[in-house]
Formats: C-alpha cells, structure tokens, sequence
C-alpha cells in the first residue's frame, strides 16, 4: 500500500448551480446573480456548476456573457471556476467563454471534475508519500 | 428573491490518500501518522480518500482500527470523512466501521464522491 499526505486550505466560495436548459436570458440573469453575490462576499472564489444543463447558447451568444461578465468586472474579484459536462461540445463552448473573459481580465478554469476545482481553490501542500 | 447561490466555507484539511491492498498492519501505522500530524495542524479536518484501495480486513480488524484511534486522537474533535469505491463490498464494510467510530465518539461519515464529503466537510450557508 502506497500513501501520500497532503494539507488542503480551501478558499471560501460562491456556488451557483443550474439544471435544464440554458438559454441566453437564463445565462444573462445568472451573471446578475453572481454579480450581486461576488459584490457581498468578495473574499470568496466562484464556482458555476452547469453539470445537470443543456446548452442552447450559439458562439456569438457566448460572446456576448461574456461581455455581459465584462460589465460587472469590477465586482469579480477571485477566480471563477466553471464546472461542465464532459462533451466535446460543451468543451468547445467554455473554451470560447473562457476565452472572452481570459481577454476581458478574469482569471477563469473549465472543470469536467468538482475534485480539480477544489484543487485550484485551495492552497495545496503535500507533506510526504510513504509506502 | 433567493438567488439560487451558496456560500461553502471549508475547514482546512488533511487529505490523506491510499492506493494498493489496505491491511491491519498498514492501517495501524496511517492511524499514527495521522495523530502525528493533526497534532501540530490542529483544527483541521481529515479526508482519507480510499478509492483505489482493496481490502482483506475482517471485522476484528475494522474493531482494532477503530481503537487505534480512540487511542491515538483522544482530544481529536473535527470531521473524519472516508471516501471508499462504491461496490456493495465496500460500503458494507464502511458501515460497519463508522458504527465503531461512532462508539468511539468520532464525527465519522463515509462516502463514495468526493464532492459528497467535500459537502460534508463545509458549512454551506444559501444566500
């Protein structure tokens, strides 16, 4: 038997969870959402979880939130993790969102794992393997 | 109007993770591994991630684990989650060692996600 040890000091963080279909207006009222809470709680990271949805939003849409999360930049002020399904699809749509805001100065991860989000939003020290 | 977000404040913790055959003899030494290093990061929680782990363990031996560390935590006061492979095999036998650990006195949970004990782990307040 192997084993590693390792010290988790997880950030505190927001999460917004959607099922069913995700159209544009959806997207967009979500964003005012998170604004609204990223305003209140500015220490803590995001992390939007669309795992349970189906998206219906076009490449020009996707634009267009992120210019939407462009409008509150000055609200956001950690990192904003998005946690998706794990299709080729939904890859190539975040990757594009991630793109946009990328540009628009967010510091932005695509997830297929809730795992590696928890990852990225702690502060991660390993203290040994042993075997 | 609620909007539908979470807030998760996570305590930090100390993940520790097994891979191979888990015997007797190994858990014995993981349970004063452990105490040695909840001592000096005190107030943290424990994640024993077994995933990719088999055991051959009988019940005596979950009874011997489970007082290994009423032994060695005696003032241990946080969570203990267990993250185990989800097969009936498996949760049968988590079962009957969070009844020990619970005898114990422990806050001792199993799982088979992780995000399940992450959950667990965390204080989630719904804005």
């Amino acid at each position: 038997m192997s084993c590693s040890l390792t010290l988790y000091k997880p950030s505190d963080f927001l999460r917004k969870t959607a099922t069913g279909k995700m159209d544009l207006a959806r997207s967009l009222q979500a964003v005012h959402d998170l604004a609204q809470a990223a305003d209140f709680h500015r220490d803590g990271h995001i992390l939007i979880d669309v795992r349970e949805t189906e998206s219906t939003i076009t490449h020009l849409e996707q634009m267009r939130l992120a210019m939407e999360f462009g409008n509150y930049r000055h609200l956001f002020h950690n990192k904003i993790a998005i946690l998706i399904p794990p299709t080729s699809e939904r890859i190539e749509k975040a990757n594009l969102l991630k793109r946009c805001m990328d540009a628009e100065g967010f510091e932005i991860k695509v997830f297929v794992a809730f795992e590696h989000v928890i990852e990225w939003f702690s502060e991660v020290e390993p203290l040994g393997e042993t075997t | 109007m609620p909007l539908g977000i979470k807030v998760y404040q996570t305590r930090d913790f100390i993940r520790k993770t097994a891979k191979g055959t888990i015997d007797l003899e190994h858990s014995l030494k993981v349970v004063r591994e452990l105490a040695t290093t909840t001592s000096y990061f005190k107030g943290h929680s424990i994640l024993l991630d077994l995933r990719d782990t088999e055991v051959d363990d009988d019940h005596t031996d979950a009874l011997q684990v489970a007082a290994e560390f009423a032994n060695q935590f005696r003032s241990f006061k946080n969570k203990i989650a267990v993250i185990v492979p989800d097969t009936a095999e498996r949760m049968a036998k988590a079962e009957f060692m969070r009844t020990c650990m619970h005898l114990e006195g422990f806050q001792w949970e199993f799982f088979m996600a992780y995000e399940d004990a992450i959950d667990w782990l965390s204080d989630i307040t719904e804005l």
